[in-house]
Protein backbone atom coordinates (compact mmCIF):
# COMPACT_ATOMS: atom_id res chain seq x y z
CA UNK A 1 0.00 0.00 0.00
CA UNK A 2 1.22 3.58 -0.49
CA UNK A 3 0.54 5.53 2.49
CA UNK A 4 0.03 9.19 3.71
CA UNK A 5 1.40 10.42 6.67
CA UNK A 6 0.38 13.88 8.50
CA UNK A 7 2.10 14.08 11.93
CA UNK A 8 3.88 16.42 13.37
CA UNK A 9 5.48 14.41 16.44
CA UNK A 10 8.32 12.84 15.41
CA UNK A 11 8.73 9.91 17.50
CA UNK A 12 5.23 9.33 17.02
CA UNK A 13 6.08 9.84 12.76
CA UNK A 14 8.91 7.65 12.89
CA UNK A 15 7.56 4.63 15.04
CA UNK A 16 4.66 4.15 12.27
CA UNK A 17 6.99 4.46 9.24
CA UNK A 18 9.36 2.16 10.54
CA UNK A 19 6.42 -0.36 10.97
CA UNK A 20 4.90 0.23 7.85
CA UNK A 21 8.10 -0.12 6.17
CA UNK A 22 8.52 -3.32 7.84
CA UNK A 23 5.38 -4.21 6.84
CA UNK A 24 6.23 -3.44 2.87
CA UNK A 25 4.31 -0.67 2.60
CA UNK A 26 5.61 2.94 1.27
CA UNK A 27 5.17 5.69 3.02
CA UNK A 28 5.07 9.96 2.27
CA UNK A 29 5.71 11.67 5.22
CA UNK A 30 4.66 15.27 5.53
CA UNK A 31 5.13 17.19 9.57
CA UNK A 32 2.92 20.08 8.81
CA UNK A 33 -0.88 20.58 7.65
CA UNK A 34 0.50 22.86 5.05
CA UNK A 35 2.35 20.65 3.15
CA UNK A 36 -0.03 17.11 4.37
CA UNK A 37 -3.01 18.96 2.65
CA UNK A 38 -0.05 19.61 -0.60
CA UNK A 39 0.86 15.81 -1.01
CA UNK A 40 -2.67 15.05 -0.52
CA UNK A 41 -3.96 16.80 -3.04
CA UNK A 42 -1.66 16.23 -5.32
CA UNK A 43 -0.61 12.27 -4.59
CA UNK A 44 -2.57 9.41 -5.26
CA UNK A 45 -2.59 7.12 -1.59
CA UNK A 46 -4.51 3.46 -0.61
CA UNK A 47 -5.21 5.17 2.66
CA UNK A 48 -3.69 8.62 4.73
CA UNK A 49 -3.40 8.87 8.50
CA UNK A 50 -3.75 12.57 9.70
CA UNK A 51 -3.02 13.43 13.00
CA UNK A 52 -5.85 15.54 14.44
CA UNK A 53 -3.47 18.37 16.05
CA UNK A 54 -1.01 20.18 13.78
CA UNK A 55 0.71 22.98 14.49
CA UNK A 56 0.46 25.20 11.45
CA UNK A 57 -3.14 26.25 11.74
CA UNK A 58 -4.40 23.87 9.04
CA UNK A 59 -5.53 20.30 11.13
CA UNK A 60 -6.22 17.34 9.93
CA UNK A 61 -9.63 17.65 10.22
CA UNK A 62 -9.66 20.81 7.54
CA UNK A 63 -7.09 18.52 5.57
CA UNK A 64 -10.16 16.29 5.49
CA UNK A 65 -12.55 19.01 4.41
CA UNK A 66 -10.55 20.01 1.73
CA UNK A 67 -9.95 16.57 -0.16
CA UNK A 68 -13.66 15.38 0.25
CA UNK A 69 -14.84 19.02 -1.29
CA UNK A 70 -12.54 18.38 -3.87
CA UNK A 71 -14.00 14.53 -4.45
CA UNK A 72 -11.11 12.21 -3.03
CA UNK A 73 -12.53 9.59 -1.24
CA UNK A 74 -9.38 8.09 -0.02
CA UNK A 75 -9.72 6.26 3.23
CA UNK A 76 -8.54 8.50 6.25
CA UNK A 77 -7.78 7.30 9.57
CA UNK A 78 -7.26 10.23 12.37
CA UNK A 79 -4.91 9.91 14.97
CA UNK A 80 -5.64 12.46 18.11
CA UNK A 81 -5.15 12.68 21.72
CA UNK A 82 -8.31 13.13 22.53
CA UNK A 83 -10.43 10.35 23.54
CA UNK A 84 -13.49 11.97 23.73
CA UNK A 85 -16.72 10.58 22.04
CA UNK A 86 -17.40 14.33 20.91
CA UNK A 87 -14.02 14.87 19.27
CA UNK A 88 -14.59 11.34 17.57
CA UNK A 89 -17.83 12.00 16.21
CA UNK A 90 -16.39 15.38 15.12
CA UNK A 91 -13.74 13.42 13.15
CA UNK A 92 -16.00 11.06 11.43
CA UNK A 93 -18.60 13.57 10.58
CA UNK A 94 -15.51 15.78 9.01
CA UNK A 95 -14.99 12.73 6.55
CA UNK A 96 -12.58 10.93 8.23
CA UNK A 97 -13.22 6.48 8.13
CA UNK A 98 -11.88 5.94 11.31
CA UNK A 99 -10.43 7.11 14.47
CA UNK A 100 -7.50 5.85 16.48
CA UNK A 101 -7.10 7.59 19.90
CA UNK A 102 -3.06 7.69 21.00
CA UNK A 103 -1.13 6.18 22.39
CA UNK A 104 -1.96 3.23 20.13
CA UNK A 105 -0.25 -0.05 19.47
CA UNK A 106 1.29 -0.66 16.09
CA UNK A 107 -0.67 -3.75 15.74
CA UNK A 108 -3.90 -1.76 16.17
CA UNK A 109 -2.82 0.94 13.46
CA UNK A 110 -1.67 -1.82 10.97
CA UNK A 111 -4.78 -3.61 11.28
CA UNK A 112 -7.26 -0.87 10.57
CA UNK A 113 -5.58 0.65 7.95
CA UNK A 114 -5.57 -2.48 5.69
CA UNK A 115 -9.51 -2.74 6.60
CA UNK A 116 -9.68 0.64 5.41
CA UNK A 117 -7.70 0.17 2.33
CA UNK A 118 -9.67 -3.18 1.43
CA UNK A 119 -12.84 -1.23 2.07
CA UNK A 120 -11.76 1.10 -0.34
CA UNK A 121 -10.74 -2.08 -3.06
CA UNK A 122 -13.63 -4.08 -2.61
CA UNK A 123 -16.10 -3.68 -5.23
CA UNK A 124 -19.70 -5.01 -4.44
CA UNK A 125 -20.04 -8.31 -5.45
CA UNK A 126 -22.23 -11.08 -4.01
CA UNK A 127 -23.78 -10.17 -0.48
CA UNK A 128 -22.72 -13.86 0.45
CA UNK A 129 -19.54 -13.86 2.45
CA UNK A 130 -16.92 -17.17 1.73
CA UNK A 131 -14.00 -18.42 3.39
CA UNK A 132 -12.82 -21.98 2.78
CA UNK A 133 -15.74 -24.23 2.82
CA UNK A 134 -17.54 -21.79 5.22
CA UNK A 135 -20.25 -19.42 4.02
CA UNK A 136 -22.49 -16.53 5.23
CA UNK A 137 -25.38 -14.96 3.90
CA UNK A 138 -26.23 -11.51 5.80
CA UNK A 139 -29.62 -11.70 4.08
CA UNK A 140 -31.06 -14.75 5.15
CA UNK A 141 -28.63 -15.10 7.94
CA UNK A 142 -27.86 -18.62 7.45
CA UNK A 143 -24.57 -19.93 8.13
CA UNK A 144 -23.13 -23.35 6.53
CA UNK A 145 -19.74 -25.00 6.78
CA UNK A 146 -18.84 -27.64 4.46
CA UNK A 147 -22.95 -27.31 3.36
CA UNK A 148 -23.81 -28.76 7.21
CA UNK A 149 -26.02 -25.60 9.03
CA UNK A 150 -24.35 -23.96 11.85
CA UNK A 151 -26.78 -22.44 14.06
CA UNK A 152 -25.79 -19.27 15.84
CA UNK A 153 -27.02 -16.76 18.52
CA UNK A 154 -27.75 -13.38 16.91
CA UNK A 155 -24.27 -11.47 18.54
CA UNK A 156 -22.24 -14.74 17.45
CA UNK A 157 -23.48 -14.68 14.07
CA UNK A 158 -22.49 -10.62 14.15
CA UNK A 159 -18.56 -11.79 15.58
CA UNK A 160 -18.41 -14.02 12.33
CA UNK A 161 -19.80 -11.81 10.17
CA UNK A 162 -16.99 -9.08 10.78
CA UNK A 163 -14.30 -11.54 11.19
CA UNK A 164 -15.42 -12.80 7.71
CA UNK A 165 -15.38 -9.49 6.22
CA UNK A 166 -11.89 -8.88 7.17
CA UNK A 167 -10.76 -12.18 5.72
CA UNK A 168 -6.68 -12.83 6.13
CA UNK A 169 -6.55 -9.42 7.98
CA UNK A 170 -6.24 -8.68 12.14
CA UNK A 171 -8.93 -7.50 13.64
CA UNK A 172 -8.36 -6.85 17.23
CA UNK A 173 -10.25 -7.04 19.96
CA UNK A 174 -10.69 -3.14 20.44
CA UNK A 175 -12.11 -3.30 16.51
CA UNK A 176 -14.57 -6.24 17.96
CA UNK A 177 -15.85 -4.19 20.80
CA UNK A 178 -16.59 -1.45 18.33
CA UNK A 179 -18.00 -3.15 15.47
CA UNK A 180 -19.92 -5.96 17.32
CA UNK A 181 -21.08 -3.73 20.59
CA UNK A 182 -20.86 -0.45 19.50
CA UNK A 183 -18.17 0.16 23.20
CA UNK A 184 -14.99 2.29 22.60
CA UNK A 185 -13.89 0.88 26.11
CA UNK A 186 -11.55 -1.55 26.96
CA UNK A 187 -13.45 -4.19 30.00
CA UNK A 188 -11.43 -5.01 32.60
CA UNK A 189 -11.34 -8.12 31.83
CA UNK A 190 -10.97 -9.76 28.17
CA UNK A 191 -14.49 -10.64 27.66
CA UNK A 192 -13.79 -11.11 23.95
CA UNK A 193 -11.83 -14.14 24.38
CA UNK A 194 -15.26 -16.17 25.91
CA UNK A 195 -17.00 -15.13 22.56
CA UNK A 196 -14.30 -16.52 20.48
CA UNK A 197 -14.01 -19.53 21.99
CA UNK A 198 -18.30 -20.00 21.29
CA UNK A 199 -17.60 -19.09 18.03
CA UNK A 200 -14.78 -21.77 17.62
CA UNK A 201 -17.25 -24.70 19.46
CA UNK A 202 -19.49 -24.24 16.69
CA UNK A 203 -17.06 -23.06 13.50
CA UNK A 204 -13.86 -25.10 13.79
CA UNK A 205 -14.57 -28.00 16.50
CA UNK A 206 -14.44 -31.56 14.77
CA UNK A 207 -13.46 -29.91 11.42
CA UNK A 208 -10.26 -30.98 9.63
CA UNK A 209 -8.78 -27.22 9.27
CA UNK A 210 -9.05 -24.88 11.56
CA UNK A 211 -10.71 -20.93 10.27
CA UNK A 212 -10.14 -18.64 13.51
CA UNK A 213 -6.98 -18.13 14.41
CA UNK A 214 -5.69 -16.34 17.77
CA UNK A 215 -2.85 -13.91 16.09
CA UNK A 216 -0.10 -13.37 19.04
CA UNK A 217 -0.13 -10.00 20.58
CA UNK A 218 -2.87 -8.68 18.19
CA UNK A 219 -6.11 -10.24 17.82
CA UNK A 220 -7.54 -12.61 15.72
CA UNK A 221 -7.79 -13.19 12.03
CA UNK A 222 -10.11 -15.64 10.05
CA UNK A 223 -8.32 -17.07 7.34
CA UNK A 224 -7.39 -20.35 5.29
CA UNK A 225 -4.10 -21.58 6.08
CA UNK B 1 -33.66 44.02 59.91
CA UNK B 2 -35.35 46.49 57.86
CA UNK B 3 -38.41 43.81 58.00
CA UNK B 4 -38.78 44.79 61.66
CA UNK B 5 -40.45 48.03 61.37
CA UNK B 6 -42.74 46.79 58.63
CA UNK B 7 -45.92 45.76 61.46
CA UNK B 8 -44.94 49.22 63.57
CA UNK B 9 -45.37 51.46 60.45
CA UNK B 10 -48.41 49.26 59.88
CA UNK B 11 -49.83 50.72 62.96
CA UNK B 12 -48.66 54.13 62.77
CA UNK B 13 -50.05 55.03 59.23
CA UNK B 14 -53.49 53.22 60.36
CA UNK B 15 -54.94 56.24 62.39
CA UNK B 16 -53.66 58.50 59.70
CA UNK B 17 -55.47 57.08 56.71
CA UNK B 18 -58.40 56.20 59.02
CA UNK B 19 -58.94 60.42 59.10
CA UNK B 20 -58.61 60.40 55.35
CA UNK B 21 -61.88 58.39 55.39
CA UNK B 22 -64.99 59.75 53.76
CA UNK B 23 -66.82 62.03 56.83
CA UNK B 24 -70.32 60.64 55.50
CA UNK B 25 -69.23 57.23 57.01
CA UNK B 26 -70.05 56.24 60.54
CA UNK B 27 -67.30 56.55 62.73
CA UNK B 28 -67.27 53.68 65.12
CA UNK B 29 -67.04 51.25 62.13
CA UNK B 30 -63.97 52.76 60.33
CA UNK B 31 -62.18 52.50 63.71
CA UNK B 32 -63.02 49.05 64.51
CA UNK B 33 -62.61 47.93 60.74
CA UNK B 34 -58.93 50.13 61.27
CA UNK B 35 -58.33 48.10 64.59
CA UNK B 36 -58.87 44.95 63.13
CA UNK B 37 -57.14 45.67 60.28
CA UNK B 38 -53.95 47.00 62.39
CA UNK B 39 -54.24 43.58 64.53
CA UNK B 40 -54.17 41.87 61.70
CA UNK B 41 -51.13 43.67 60.10
CA UNK B 42 -49.36 43.28 63.28
CA UNK B 43 -49.92 39.47 63.29
CA UNK B 44 -49.00 38.85 59.74
CA UNK B 45 -46.30 41.01 59.89
CA UNK B 46 -45.10 39.39 62.81
CA UNK B 47 -45.44 36.06 60.94
CA UNK B 48 -44.15 37.64 57.88
CA UNK B 49 -40.27 38.42 59.92
CA UNK B 50 -40.58 35.13 61.68
CA UNK B 51 -41.20 33.13 58.29
CA UNK B 52 -38.61 35.00 57.14
CA UNK B 53 -35.95 34.93 59.67
CA UNK B 54 -36.28 31.31 60.10
CA UNK B 55 -36.58 30.31 56.15
CA UNK B 56 -33.62 32.98 56.18
CA UNK B 57 -31.56 30.66 58.87
CA UNK B 58 -32.78 27.57 56.81
CA UNK B 59 -31.75 28.46 53.61
CA UNK B 60 -27.80 29.42 55.52
CA UNK B 61 -28.58 26.06 56.85
CA UNK B 62 -29.52 24.01 53.25
CA UNK B 63 -26.87 26.01 51.42
CA UNK B 64 -24.16 24.86 54.29
CA UNK B 65 -25.57 21.44 54.04
CA UNK B 66 -25.48 21.78 50.00
CA UNK B 67 -21.76 22.68 49.90
CA UNK B 68 -21.09 20.01 52.33
CA UNK B 69 -22.78 17.42 49.73
CA UNK B 70 -21.47 18.63 46.73
CA UNK B 71 -18.25 18.01 48.73
CA UNK B 72 -18.40 14.71 49.27
CA UNK B 73 -20.04 14.00 45.65
CA UNK B 74 -16.48 15.11 44.69
CA UNK B 75 -17.67 18.87 43.36
CA UNK B 76 -14.75 20.55 45.02
CA UNK B 77 -15.86 23.88 43.03
CA UNK B 78 -19.14 24.54 44.61
CA UNK B 79 -18.84 27.67 46.74
CA UNK B 80 -21.02 29.21 49.05
CA UNK B 81 -23.36 32.54 47.75
CA UNK B 82 -22.04 35.53 49.35
CA UNK B 83 -24.20 37.03 51.95
CA UNK B 84 -21.95 39.55 53.78
CA UNK B 85 -21.25 36.94 56.38
CA UNK B 86 -18.14 35.90 58.11
CA UNK B 87 -18.96 31.95 57.90
CA UNK B 88 -19.62 31.66 54.16
CA UNK B 89 -16.47 33.90 53.44
CA UNK B 90 -14.68 31.25 56.09
CA UNK B 91 -16.49 28.11 54.56
CA UNK B 92 -15.66 29.59 51.00
CA UNK B 93 -11.70 30.05 51.73
CA UNK B 94 -11.63 26.68 53.40
CA UNK B 95 -13.74 25.21 49.81
CA UNK B 96 -10.95 26.96 47.72
CA UNK B 97 -8.01 25.60 49.62
CA UNK B 98 -9.15 21.99 48.94
CA UNK B 99 -10.17 22.55 45.55
CA UNK B 100 -6.37 24.03 45.41
CA UNK B 101 -5.38 20.42 46.95
CA UNK B 102 -7.16 18.20 44.83
CA UNK B 103 -6.46 20.02 41.80
CA UNK B 104 -3.30 19.71 42.44
CA UNK B 105 -3.40 16.05 43.16
CA UNK B 106 -5.36 15.13 40.01
CA UNK B 107 -2.71 17.25 38.04
CA UNK B 108 0.02 14.90 39.63
CA UNK B 109 -2.15 11.74 38.77
CA UNK B 110 -2.83 13.15 35.62
CA UNK B 111 0.63 13.82 34.31
CA UNK B 112 1.86 10.96 35.33
CA UNK B 113 -0.41 8.66 33.23
CA UNK B 114 0.08 10.44 30.53
CA UNK B 115 3.66 10.49 30.02
CA UNK B 116 3.89 7.25 30.86
CA UNK B 117 1.09 5.72 28.30
CA UNK B 118 3.18 6.49 25.06
CA UNK B 119 6.70 5.22 26.47
CA UNK B 120 4.32 1.89 27.11
CA UNK B 121 3.19 1.99 23.90
CA UNK B 122 6.24 1.54 22.27
CA UNK B 123 7.47 -0.91 24.53
CA UNK B 124 4.19 -3.03 23.40
CA UNK B 125 5.20 -2.36 19.97
CA UNK B 126 8.99 -3.51 20.31
CA UNK B 127 7.43 -6.50 21.52
CA UNK B 128 4.63 -6.87 19.18
CA UNK B 129 7.40 -6.80 16.26
CA UNK B 130 9.56 -9.15 17.67
CA UNK B 131 6.58 -11.88 18.12
CA UNK B 132 6.90 -11.46 14.36
CA UNK B 133 9.86 -12.55 14.12
CA UNK B 134 10.28 -16.38 12.55
CA UNK B 135 12.80 -17.51 14.81
CA UNK B 136 11.31 -16.97 17.47
CA UNK B 137 10.73 -20.41 19.98
CA UNK B 138 6.99 -21.10 21.46
CA UNK B 139 8.49 -20.69 25.05
CA UNK B 140 9.82 -17.39 24.69
CA UNK B 141 7.02 -16.44 22.16
CA UNK B 142 4.81 -17.00 25.21
CA UNK B 143 6.48 -15.33 27.35
CA UNK B 144 6.65 -12.22 24.98
CA UNK B 145 3.01 -12.13 24.95
CA UNK B 146 2.75 -12.56 28.63
CA UNK B 147 4.53 -9.18 28.89
CA UNK B 148 2.38 -7.52 26.43
CA UNK B 149 -0.74 -8.94 28.36
CA UNK B 150 0.93 -7.03 31.57
CA UNK B 151 1.55 -3.79 29.70
CA UNK B 152 -1.82 -3.88 28.21
CA UNK B 153 -3.16 -4.13 31.89
CA UNK B 154 -0.94 -0.91 32.47
CA UNK B 155 -2.28 1.06 29.98
CA UNK B 156 -5.60 -0.13 31.15
CA UNK B 157 -5.03 1.50 34.42
CA UNK B 158 -3.51 4.94 33.19
CA UNK B 159 -6.89 5.06 30.64
CA UNK B 160 -9.23 4.27 33.78
CA UNK B 161 -6.81 6.88 35.78
CA UNK B 162 -6.84 9.36 32.91
CA UNK B 163 -10.85 8.73 31.95
CA UNK B 164 -11.34 9.63 36.20
CA UNK B 165 -9.71 12.47 36.00
CA UNK B 166 -11.81 13.73 32.73
CA UNK B 167 -14.42 12.64 34.59
CA UNK B 168 -14.19 14.85 38.25
CA UNK B 169 -13.22 17.43 36.55
CA UNK B 170 -16.10 18.15 34.09
CA UNK B 171 -13.58 18.50 30.99
CA UNK B 172 -15.53 15.54 29.24
CA UNK B 173 -18.19 17.36 27.64
CA UNK B 174 -21.03 14.69 26.65
CA UNK B 175 -24.39 15.44 25.88
CA UNK B 176 -26.70 13.14 28.04
CA UNK B 177 -29.57 11.73 25.83
CA UNK B 178 -32.82 9.81 27.20
CA UNK B 179 -31.68 6.55 27.28
CA UNK B 180 -33.34 3.21 28.43
CA UNK B 181 -31.11 1.92 31.23
CA UNK B 182 -32.85 -1.63 30.35
CA UNK B 183 -31.39 -2.07 26.65
CA UNK B 184 -28.26 -0.42 28.21
CA UNK B 185 -28.10 -3.53 30.65
CA UNK B 186 -29.32 -5.98 28.09
CA UNK B 187 -26.30 -5.22 25.73
CA UNK B 188 -23.51 -5.40 28.66
CA UNK B 189 -25.13 -8.30 29.79
CA UNK B 190 -24.58 -10.18 26.25
CA UNK B 191 -20.61 -8.99 26.54
CA UNK B 192 -20.56 -10.72 29.59
CA UNK B 193 -22.36 -13.78 29.52
CA UNK B 194 -19.46 -15.89 28.05
CA UNK B 195 -16.74 -14.79 30.27
CA UNK B 196 -19.10 -15.78 32.97
CA UNK B 197 -20.00 -19.34 31.47
CA UNK B 198 -16.33 -19.80 31.38
CA UNK B 199 -16.11 -19.18 34.70
CA UNK B 200 -19.29 -21.25 35.69
CA UNK B 201 -21.38 -18.26 36.98
CA UNK B 202 -24.81 -17.96 36.27
CA UNK B 203 -25.28 -14.38 35.05
CA UNK B 204 -28.75 -13.24 34.49
CA UNK B 205 -31.57 -10.19 34.33
CA UNK B 206 -34.09 -10.63 37.57
CA UNK B 207 -36.83 -11.43 36.19
CA UNK B 208 -39.16 -9.39 38.09
CA UNK B 209 -37.08 -5.99 36.91
CA UNK B 210 -37.99 -3.53 34.71
CA UNK B 211 -38.49 -4.45 31.23
CA UNK B 212 -37.52 -2.78 28.05
CA UNK B 213 -39.48 0.64 27.21
CA UNK B 214 -40.37 0.80 31.12
CA UNK B 215 -37.67 3.14 32.30
CA UNK B 216 -35.54 6.31 31.13
CA UNK B 217 -32.70 8.51 32.32
CA UNK B 218 -30.07 10.80 30.92
CA UNK B 219 -27.10 9.19 30.02
CA UNK B 220 -24.39 8.86 28.16
CA UNK B 221 -25.00 5.40 26.78
CA UNK B 222 -21.44 3.76 26.51
CA UNK B 223 -20.05 5.18 29.77
CA UNK B 224 -23.10 3.69 31.59
CA UNK B 225 -22.54 0.69 29.96
CA UNK B 226 -19.01 0.92 31.18
CA UNK B 227 -20.52 1.39 34.46
CA UNK B 228 -22.56 -1.61 34.90
CA UNK B 229 -19.90 -3.53 32.76
CA UNK B 230 -17.40 -2.64 35.78
CA UNK B 231 -19.49 -4.19 38.65
CA UNK B 232 -20.61 -7.14 36.13
CA UNK B 233 -16.34 -7.63 36.09
CA UNK B 234 -15.87 -7.30 39.41
CA UNK B 235 -19.18 -9.77 40.30
CA UNK B 236 -17.91 -12.31 38.10
CA UNK B 237 -13.73 -11.52 39.74
CA UNK B 238 -14.99 -12.12 43.17
CA UNK B 239 -17.75 -15.04 42.76
CA UNK B 240 -16.28 -18.58 43.59
CA UNK B 241 -17.20 -21.18 40.40
CA UNK B 242 -21.30 -22.00 40.55
CA UNK B 243 -22.36 -18.34 42.12
CA UNK B 244 -25.10 -16.75 40.93
CA UNK B 245 -24.49 -12.70 39.66
CA UNK B 246 -27.97 -11.22 39.12
CA UNK B 247 -28.25 -7.72 37.33
CA UNK B 248 -32.21 -5.76 37.90
CA UNK B 249 -32.94 -2.42 37.00
CA UNK B 250 -36.14 -1.31 39.18
CA UNK B 251 -38.02 2.23 40.40
CA UNK B 252 -37.40 4.00 43.50
CA UNK B 253 -39.04 7.61 44.48
CA UNK B 254 -38.31 9.29 41.06
CA UNK B 255 -35.16 7.08 40.45
CA UNK B 256 -33.69 4.39 38.84
CA UNK B 257 -31.49 1.65 39.83
CA UNK B 258 -29.35 -0.65 38.21
CA UNK B 259 -28.71 -3.54 40.58
CA UNK B 260 -25.82 -5.82 40.12
CA UNK B 261 -26.03 -8.51 43.16
CA UNK B 262 -23.88 -11.59 43.53
CA UNK B 263 -23.91 -14.38 46.03
CA UNK B 264 -20.09 -14.16 46.70
CA UNK B 265 -18.07 -13.95 49.91
CA UNK B 266 -19.20 -10.61 50.06
CA UNK B 267 -17.28 -7.83 52.14
CA UNK B 268 -17.01 -6.60 55.51
CA UNK B 269 -19.91 -3.81 56.19
CA UNK B 270 -17.01 -1.50 56.87
CA UNK B 271 -14.94 -1.84 54.10
CA UNK B 272 -18.06 -1.14 51.32
CA UNK B 273 -17.36 2.73 51.95
CA UNK B 274 -13.57 2.22 51.35
CA UNK B 275 -13.93 0.31 48.27
CA UNK B 276 -14.76 2.83 46.11
CA UNK B 277 -11.57 4.49 46.71
CA UNK B 278 -8.93 4.68 43.59
CA UNK B 279 -6.77 1.47 44.17
CA UNK B 280 -8.40 0.62 47.55
CA UNK B 281 -9.18 -3.09 46.94
CA UNK B 282 -10.65 -5.80 49.22
CA UNK B 283 -8.54 -7.41 51.83
CA UNK B 284 -5.52 -9.92 51.13
CA UNK B 285 -8.78 -12.72 50.33
CA UNK B 286 -9.67 -11.19 47.87
CA UNK B 287 -6.45 -11.89 45.14
CA UNK B 288 -7.76 -11.15 42.32
CA UNK B 289 -5.85 -9.39 39.45
CA UNK B 290 -7.37 -6.04 38.90
CA UNK B 291 -6.64 -1.93 38.93
CA UNK B 292 -8.30 -1.47 42.10
CA UNK B 293 -9.77 1.25 39.44
CA UNK B 294 -13.00 -0.46 38.80
CA UNK B 295 -15.29 0.69 41.12
CA UNK B 296 -14.01 4.28 41.71
CA UNK B 297 -14.76 4.55 38.06
CA UNK B 298 -18.21 3.22 38.37
CA UNK B 299 -18.49 6.18 41.46
CA UNK B 300 -17.23 8.51 38.66
CA UNK B 301 -19.73 8.02 36.16
CA UNK B 302 -22.28 7.59 37.98
CA UNK B 303 -21.78 10.84 39.57
CA UNK B 304 -21.35 12.01 36.45
CA UNK B 305 -25.21 11.34 35.36
CA UNK B 306 -26.23 13.08 38.43
CA UNK B 307 -26.24 9.54 40.26
CA UNK B 308 -24.44 7.76 42.91
CA UNK B 309 -23.04 4.34 43.56
CA UNK B 310 -23.60 2.37 46.67
CA UNK B 311 -22.27 -1.03 47.53
CA UNK B 312 -23.97 -2.61 50.31
CA UNK B 313 -23.87 -5.67 51.89
CA UNK B 314 -26.17 -8.64 50.21
CA UNK B 315 -25.75 -11.48 52.76
CA UNK B 316 -24.44 -13.54 51.44
CA UNK B 317 -22.56 -11.51 48.71
CA UNK B 318 -22.65 -8.06 47.71
CA UNK B 319 -25.09 -5.63 46.29
CA UNK B 320 -23.36 -2.52 44.27
CA UNK B 321 -26.49 -0.29 43.36
CA UNK B 322 -26.37 2.95 40.50
CA UNK B 323 -29.29 4.93 41.11
CA UNK B 324 -30.06 7.84 38.53
CA UNK B 325 -32.58 10.10 38.19
CA UNK B 326 -36.10 8.58 36.25
CA UNK B 327 -36.85 10.80 33.67
CA UNK B 328 -40.46 9.74 33.45
CA UNK B 329 -41.27 10.65 36.71
CA UNK B 330 -40.25 13.87 38.65
CA UNK B 331 -38.09 16.33 37.11
CA UNK B 332 -34.84 15.39 34.84
CA UNK B 333 -32.27 15.06 36.95
CA UNK B 334 -28.71 15.06 35.56
CA UNK B 335 -26.80 17.87 37.63
CA UNK B 336 -24.20 18.41 34.99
Amino acid sequence: MKILLVEDNPQVSQFIRKGLGEEGHAVDHADSGRDGLFLAMNGRYDAMVLDRMLPDGIDGLAIIAALRASGNTTPILILSALNDVDERIRGLRAGGDDYLTKPFSFGELLARLEVLARRQAAEPTSPTLTVGDLRLDPLSRKVTRGGRAIHLQPREFKLLELLMRHAGQVVTRTMLLEGVWGYNFDPQTNVIDAHISNLRQKIDAGQPSILIRTVRGAGYMLSVD
Amino acid sequence: MPILALPLLLMTISPSAMAALPSGDPLDTPLLWFGVAALVGGLLGAAIIGWFARSRTIARLDALSRAADALAAGAVQHRLEPMDDPVADGINHLLDQIEQLVDGMSGVTNAVAHDLRTPLTEIRTRLEGLLRSPALSDAVAGEVEEAIGDIDRLIGVFNSLLRLAELDSGTRRSVLQPTDPVLVTVGILDLYAPLADARGLSLTPMPDGLAEGEALVMADPPLLAQAVGNLIDNAIKYTPRGGRIIVQVGRGVGTIAIRVIDNGPGIRAEELPRLMRPFQRGDGSRTSPGSGLGLSLVQSIARFHGGRLTMEDAAPGVRAVVTLASVLSGPVGPQH
